[in-house]
């Protein structure tokens, strides 16, 4: 069985955004050699996501106006005032966490014929929720 | 359940079947773990992708 590692890192200018991953996990599994195998891409951050959907940049904003509405961003440590208890530790991403955790971690693919074999309009995103900094995610390819 | 089931009813039990087999035959799950297929923008066909890995 073939294995195949590569790691992409990203450093988003804004907190929040999102970043269409599909040509550079294509390439990863081209790298690889794998015919028939499974593709997993996750992130490394807890404060960011990778989850498949359309390419779409309605769809895109609708997220984020929807995140932002079930965690909004608040740098205080209050839940009384809209605070997360977790920005006791002096950081300020409370928000980030809980929006991450809706987007989820990880997706995987399977790979037939050597391609990624996806659904008509599945596009794999990479979701950032507190940015401006350098984050990683991990692509791992296995099969034969 | 009722009698006649919309279409995007039927699809979503005549997927149990084979999730159960599934479970029972082949992989290491939990007692109470199903497989599930949940339609958010149903009435027409959708697909379910299954591959397996191994030997």
């Amino acid at each position: 069985m073939k294995s195949h590692r590569k790691v992409l890192t990203l450093r988003l200018p804004d907190r929040t955004g999102f970043v269409n991953l599909t040509e550079e996990v294509a390439a990863a599994v081209r790298e690889s050699g794998v015919q028939e195998g499974l593709c997993l891409v996750n992130s490394m951050h807890i404060t960011s996501s990778v989850f498949i959907n359309d390419e779409e940049s309605g769809l895109k904003q609708d997220y984020l106006r929807w995140l932002e509405r079930l965690a909004p961003f608040n740098p205080g440590s209050d839940p009384k005032q809209g605070g997360y208890l977790h920005n006791r530790t002096g950081e300020d991403n409370g928000d980030a966490h809980h929006k991450r955790q809706v987007m989820g971690r990880e997706v995987v693919v399977a790979i037939t014929k050597g391609r990624l074999d996806f659904g008509p309009w599945e596009q794999i995103f990479y979701g950032e929720f507190d940015g401006r900094r350098d984050k990683r995610v991990l692509i791992k390819i296995l099969g034969e | 359940m009722e009698a006649e089931p919309p279409a995007y009813r039927r699809l979503h039990w005549s997927l149990l079947p084979i999730a159960c087999s599934f479970g029972a035959a082949l992989l290491e799950a939990e007692p109470r773990e199903q497989i599930f297929y949940g339609e958010f923008d149903g009435r027409r066909d959708k697909r379910v992708l299954i591959k397996i890995l191994g030997e």
